[in-house]
């Protein structure tokens, strides 16, 4: 390394540390150990620029005995000394541990939010030897070189560091919480034989009361019929719809009166009233608008959305994109962006023509002390992959239409008399773009115009119709509408929220992109919620989230926080302890159940009433399809594959009815009919 | 004793869970509005359409199914 003295900069990953070096000096790297650190020769000086691999300490057990609980004696420990799969992260921590020796000074240069910051004190206390009070800070809300730059002149140390404790505070609050109830879970299960990890964590066991609570409405729904009354209506040649008045009647015997009351008669418009919207632009990106707008366009799920706007971030393309603002101050620079932009050939036209009046974006509500909205920092793109460069575009098109104009919408709508009955027609056009014609690409105002409509005018009813309809049942979550009710319930972090929903599904509690919970889930949320509700509770997680965000303002200290949390856990753990039995045998019977699910194939085609079942004969060991309804009389039956696994394809056979099946047993599933006199497999048989 | 439509433990008078007793206690309420709206219709062609119906909650549709297997098992 150098010989005289440098200061060490401690980045959070390898593509930000080799920016970093780049923007300070001239860079040379080197490699020990598997490690490539930088060194670096700038004009203000030397600097080694060394990489960590996100968190390289993590909060821990201090007992030996890792089944029992409670637990509340923790520690940090190096992660690898945890996780044997992390065997990389020791040879990092020895590597930065002796750089730190010839170190004249340290520079925390991690992104700088919670999370950052929790990883740079850390590797500045327990692997460069008690520096974390004395390190500077950089911070930075992109990685172009001349942010970079500016931000390692105006550097300054960090003594009271509130972020990277509550950051702290909140690992060690989650992990008390995940430890001590995934034990009292697992236990309970286990107390009667047999072994299953079944896992609840502080804001894990809220978000999927939410899907628990979803599907049963979905699933209690009735569904209530209505009827809609429509005209179609004529003036010069141009026809259009007009709804009456009561979007709903209630019953069919008012509708058909309606219906019945306007034969053979005439429209009279009654009253015409026009208005003008003015439709804002949206607000500037931030993490979560971001999450959800991509789910809306491109079905991105919100944790991939966050890793590939982390990916244009290590290449310096985009702002820092872990953040709650929706303002974009002038101090990013608009005109240089904008010149970055001007250079790549879709966005001229539109960059062009923007240039033309002052800039001034659009802004939202919602701030954040740390980073501004997401913005493309100008540079140009180079080698993005396809789902890189459909993010970008969104983000390129989104910070465009920010410095839009108000869209200009006219709305017409008439009252329009057939026989005694009003009904109503509506129509937009759209008068001025404005802000819509940079988003077009993502937004759609469709125009549907009217003819012109006066008081008095009459028109043709070409005919009417009465449609019964049903009320629908409320939607399943998918991942942006949860991520969007914990945003609004106010639980998990920005950062958390999207790994929180992952997890949920690797534990086998929710499944599909239209979400439903599990058999295991309702067992789970059934037992929290009767033995101790707090466990799921959106107001008590809602308030240690609290209370971590008081830590940051400094209004209260880590270790009322943690004894705060510790408490309300350690009741938790009591009630849960009086419920064990029942938990046991309630996740067991769910556990079954969901496996017996998994060998129904379908709906049985004879009787109607059962369902075929994969079964296996006690007396051959042989499987077979048979009915579930045997006790009822149905004695239907067929024979199945004997090799590969077998799957319902959740259809039915398009000749004979009976349920499909896939049998795998190579990479290519062959997909049959069990129905061994299908149509299908005389087909076969003659070939 | 377990709930006559699944396998869960039953509490209740009608011998289902509590995910299914409350499923049944809908579908008697839904049935009102039913009669209602179209100005009567018999239970057997309310339980029917509703069996048709992919709106109709899943739990709905297995009280609905047994519902009207006992109505046919009575007449």
């Amino acid at each position: 390394m150098f010989d005289s003295e440098y200061l060490l900069v401690v980045c959070e990953k390898p593509d930000a540390a080799k920016r970093i070096a780049s923007a300070l000096g001239s860079v040379e790297s080197e490699r020990f150990d598997d490690v490539v650190v930088y060194k670096v020769s700038g004009e203000r000086g030397r600097y080694v620029v060394c990489a960590a691999l996100g968190h390289l300490y993590t909060v821990w057990d201090v007992a030996e005995k890792k089944s029992s609980y409670p637990v509340f004696d923790v520690s940090w420990y190096p992660l690898n000394l945890v996780d044997k799969g992390k065997r990389r992260v020791g040879n990092l921590i020895k590597v930065i541990s002796s750089l730190s020796k010839g170190a004249k000074g340290f520079v925390n240069a991690c992104d700088y939010d919670i999370e950052g910051e929790t990883i740079g004190y850390n590797i500045l206390r327990y692997v460069c030897g008690g520096k974390e009070s004395v390190a500077l800070r950089a911070k930075f809300s992109t990685l172009t070189l001349e942010e970079l730059r500016e931000a390692f002149a105006k550097m300054s140390p960090n003594s009271i560091n509130r972020l990277a404790e509550a950051g702290r505070a909140r690992h060690v609050v989650d992990f008390l919480w995940g430890v001590n109830l995934t034990r009292a879970l697992t236990q309970a299960y286990s107390s009667k034989g047999g072994y299953r990890t079944l896992s609840v964590g502080r804001v894990q066991g809220p978000t999927l009361a939410f899907v628990v609570e979803r599907e049963c409405e979905i699933r209690w729904f009735v569904p209530t019929p209505f009827w809609s009354v429509s005209a179609l209506l004529e003036k010069d040649g141009f026809m259009f719809k007009a709804l009456y008045v009561v979007d709903k009647v209630e019953r069919l015997a008012e509708a058909q009166a309606i219906e019945a009351g306007c034969r053979g008669k005439e429209g009279v418009v009654k009253k015409v009233s026009k208005q003008i919207i003015r439709q804002h632009p949206p607000t500037p990106f931030n993490l979560g608008d971001l999450q959800h707008e991509a789910y809306r366009v491109f079905g991105f799920s919100p944790s991939l959305t966050l890793r590939v706007a982390e990916s244009l971030y290590l290449k310096a393309l985009i702002s820092y994109p872990r953040t709650s603002s929706q303002k974009l101050p002038p101090s990013i620079g608009y005109h240089k962006i904008f010149s970055g932009l001007q250079k790549l050939e879709q966005y001229r036209v539109d960059v062009n023509d923007l240039l033309t009046k002052p800039l001034k974006p659009f802004e939202g509500e919602e701030d954040d002390p740390a980073h501004p909205a997401i913005y493309p920092t100008g540079e140009l793109p180079q080698g993005l992959d396809d789902r890189q460069s459909r993010l970008y575009d969104l983000i390129v098109r989104r910070f465009l239409a920010v410095f839009g104009e108000y869209a200009v919408r006219e709305r017409v709508s008439a009252d329009v008399e057939i026989g005694s009955y009003l009904f109503r027609v509506s129509g937009r056009r759209t008068i001025e773009e404005g802000w819509m014609k940079y988003y077009r690409s993502y937004v759609s105002a469709e125009d549907n115009p009217l003819p012109l409509l006066e008081e008095g005018n009459r028109l043709k009813v070409i005919s009417l119709d009465v449609a019964e309809r049903f009320e629908q049942p409320p939607p399943r979550y998918n991942q942006s509408s949860l991520l969007a009710k914990m945003e609004k319930e106010g639980i998990g972090t920005k950062a958390t929220r999207a790994e929180i929903i992952d997890t949920l599904y690797q534990r086998g509690y929710i499944v599909g992109s239209s979400i439903r919970a599990t058999d295991i889930a309702f067992s789970v949320i059934e037992v929290m919620k009767e033995y101790s509700p707090s466990i799921i509770s959106t107001e008590m997680t809602r308030e240690v989230e609290r209370a971590l965000e008081s830590i940051e303002r400094g209004v209260l200290s880590v270790s009322d926080v943690i004894e705060k949390a510790a408490t309300h856990l350690l009741t938790s753990l009591q009630e849960l302890k009086v419920a064990e039995e029942e938990l046991s045998s309630k996740v067991r019977e769910a556990t079954r159940a969901s496996l017996a699910a998994a060998d129904i194939i379908g709906e049985c085609p004879v009787c109607k009433e059962g369902y075929l079942k994969i079964i296996r004969s006690k007396k051959s060991g042989k499987r077979f399809v048979g009915c579930t309804n045997y006790d009822g009389g149905c004695r239907t039956s067929a024979p199945l594959p004997q090799k590969g696994r077998i799957k319902s394809l959740n259809r039915r056979c398009k000749l004979c009815g009976w349920p499909m099946v896939a049998v795998i047993l190579t990479r290519y599933p062959w997909r049959i009919c069990v129905n061994p006199s299908c149509p299908t497999k005389k087909e076969e048989g003659k070939l | 004793m377990k709930c006559l439509l699944c396998w869960r433990e039953s509490k209740s008078k009608y011998g289902l869970c509590f995910y299914h007793d409350e499923a049944y206690r809908s579908l008697k309420e839904g049935y009102q509005r039913w009669c209602r709206a179209y100005d009567n219709i018999s239970e057997v062609k309310y339980l029917e359409r509703l069996l048709e119906l992919p709106e109709c909650g899943e739990w709905i549709k297995e009280v609905a199914k047994m519902e009207l297997k006992r109505i046919k098992e009575r007449s």
